[in-house]
């Protein structure tokens, strides 16, 4: 039987949307349509607004103006979070103190709505296991979560986003501050998602290689959609157009740091 | 030696103490990895402005302060979840504000008195029973809110953007975490005073962190040593006749320095059973002794 595939349908959609905080703008008069079964990478350098656009995909801000769709809902409005898995910035040292076990942070994943025997459920449950396997981090279930190298870390997020088995799941940063197995590793896993599960996958990434290597289309943004497409369209001079010199990117982190 | 238990007013101390210490920590623990403690003392202090008012104006003084820190919370809170609050400055400008706003108050009210330095130190006689009534009355809320919401609020305090992409409804429980907060800080006071109730949040907690692996584990181990404090700290202060507040931190900062003292010697001892296993496998048939050590 021939593999009949569905016109895809349209999974976020940003419709000329701008932000800002407070003056600073950060993302001005978006369009950008993510469809279904696409391995898409948002591109930019730091402080782009990368971060800034993914997020009011997920209804964690507001947009100034226009209009954010997740799954055809207007995002703010949307609670169908069983459909959505997502993975935030790790930042080095965040969870240091935090008294939670692997096999505890992604049945919190897995947790819908209030439970009052929530407390005493078990955390190891075939769910949670499942989830943990698809990373390759299921005999690490009873360690505590500070005691993980970044990679490890970020794959145990990662089961965090899968454990509701999502159609959709956004990460942002995935590699940063990994090694080139552990960045290897996890991009694996992110293809076999894609490519078996037919789930959807974002990344935010400033790393153009990798993102050039991996991402079925690639969105550029520097507070504007600088271009949208498949990857192998992308151009050196764009490149340099996205990023510009060395100097520019630096002077536009300290103005990202600043703010 | 006289028994303490031949006193009634011994009782409710120890019965207060039990309550402050099962209260605090519970609630102390998210506050506490929120990265938020010094709410804790911000709080004391916009209800020890409250005490002042009550006791300047010959109002139950408890009611005015279990008012200004309620809402005192609420306001900490919204400028906290709109970003607006710039680390730890603005706290900084409620306590000192309230501090001096009740130092203020105080001195036109004709001084320092006797009430005044029970609400500020704590005291074992000054627990009526009415104080313990609504000590108990908050323990049991705050133990059904946190037994029935645990684990969104282990996810707000893991990362609140996750939580709410998780469907867990941050605005309405975070506002109810610092009401409650507020509501605690007021009611234990009477127990360890303004000046201390904050390290009754954080001590026993920080004990908890200190040798727990999972959050739960974490959860009772802490309530467990603010408990241990409460008991121990107020029958010190009954024989020596101390501070209760005092008595009862110092206990639980005794705990805590145990609890770094184990984890120390632990570490300590497979160090060194590590060092013993090397120079045995090198001397002995290679890597045979090493294996049983691991």
């Amino acid at each position: 039987m021939t593999c009949s595939k569905l016109p895809s349908r349209p999974v976020i959609e940003w419709d000329r949307v701008t932000f800002a905080y407070g003056e600073a703008v950060a993302v001005e008069d978006v369009s950008l349509t993510i469809h279904a079964g696409e391995l898409a990478a948002i591109l930019g350098p730091n402080g782009s607004g990368k971060s800034t656009l993914i997020r009011l995909a997920l209804g964690l801000l507001r947009p100034l103006s226009g209009d954010v769709r997740l799954f055809g809902r207007d995002a703010v409005d949307f609670a169908d979070w069983d459909r959505v898995g997502y993975m935030p910035q790790v930042i080095a040292g965040t969870w240091r103190d935090f008294p939670i076990t692997v096999a505890e942070t992604v049945a919190h994943g897995a947790y819908r709505g209030i439970s009052p025997l929530a407390l005493f459920h078990r955390s190891e449950r075939p769910e949670v296991m499942e989830a943990l396997e698809a990373v390759g981090m299921a005999s690490y279930k009873g360690r505590r979560l500070s005691q993980l190298s970044v990679g490890q870390h970020q794959r145990v997020l990662l089961a965090r986003a899968l454990v509701r088995r999502p159609e959709l799941i956004v990460l942002d940063e995935p590699a940063a501050g990994i090694d080139v197995s552990g960045e290897e590793q996890l991009y694996a896993v992110l293809r076999n998602l894609n490519r078996e599960r037919n789930i959807t996958v974002v990344i935010v990434s400033h790393d153009i290689g990798a993102m050039l290597r991996e991402a079925s289309t690639l969105a550029c943004l520097n507070r504007t959609l600088v271009r949208h497409g498949p990857p192998h369209e992308l151009t050196s001079t764009e490149i340099a157009m996205l990023y510009g010199a060395p100097v520019d990117v630096l002077v536009h982190d300290a103005l990202h740091e600043h703010r | 030696m006289p028994s303490i238990f031949l006193y009634e007013f011994m009782l409710r101390a120890l019965a207060g103490g039990v309550l402050v210490g099962m209260l605090a920590p519970t609630l102390g623990m998210f506050v506490v990895l929120r990265r938020f403690s010094l709410i804790a003392d911000t709080l004391a202090h916009v209800a020890l402005m409250g005490v002042a008012v009550g006791l300047a104006t010959n109002t139950f003084p408890s009611a005015v302060a279990l008012a200004a820190a309620s809402l005192g919370a609420i306001v900490v809170e919204q400028l906290r979840s709109r970003g607006r609050l710039p680390g730890d400055m603005a706290l900084a400008v409620v306590l000192y504000g309230s501090l001096a706003f009740a130092v203020v108050v105080i001195g036109i009210a004709g001084g320092f008195n006797v009430d005044l330095f029970s609400f500020l130190f704590g005291s074992i006689l000054s627990v009526s029973p009415l104080d313990l009534w609504l000590l108990a009355g908050i323990t049991v809320t705050v133990v059904l809110f946190v037994g029935v919401f645990f684990v969104d609020l282990a996810q707000i305090a893991f990362d609140d953007d996750l939580a709410r992409v998780n469907g867990v409804r941050t605005g309405a429980l975070n506002l109810a975490l610092a009401v409650l907060t507020g509501a605690t800080i007021t009611l234990s006071m009477r127990v360890v005073g303004v000046l201390l109730v904050g390290a009754m949040l954080v001590v026993p907690v920080m004990v908890g962190l200190r040798l727990a692996r999972g959050l739960r584990v974490a959860m009772v181990t802490a309530v467990a040593a603010g408990v241990f404090s409460g008991i121990v700290g107020l029958t010190i202060a009954f024989y020596v006749d101390a501070s209760a507040g005092g008595a009862t931190v110092l206990t639980a900062l005794g705990l805590l320095g145990l609890a770094y003292l184990w984890t120390a010697v632990r570490r300590w001892r497979r160090r060194g059973r590590g060092e013993a296993a090397a120079p045995a496998s090198a001397n002995g048939p290679p890597g045979h002794r090493h294996h049983h050590h691991h």
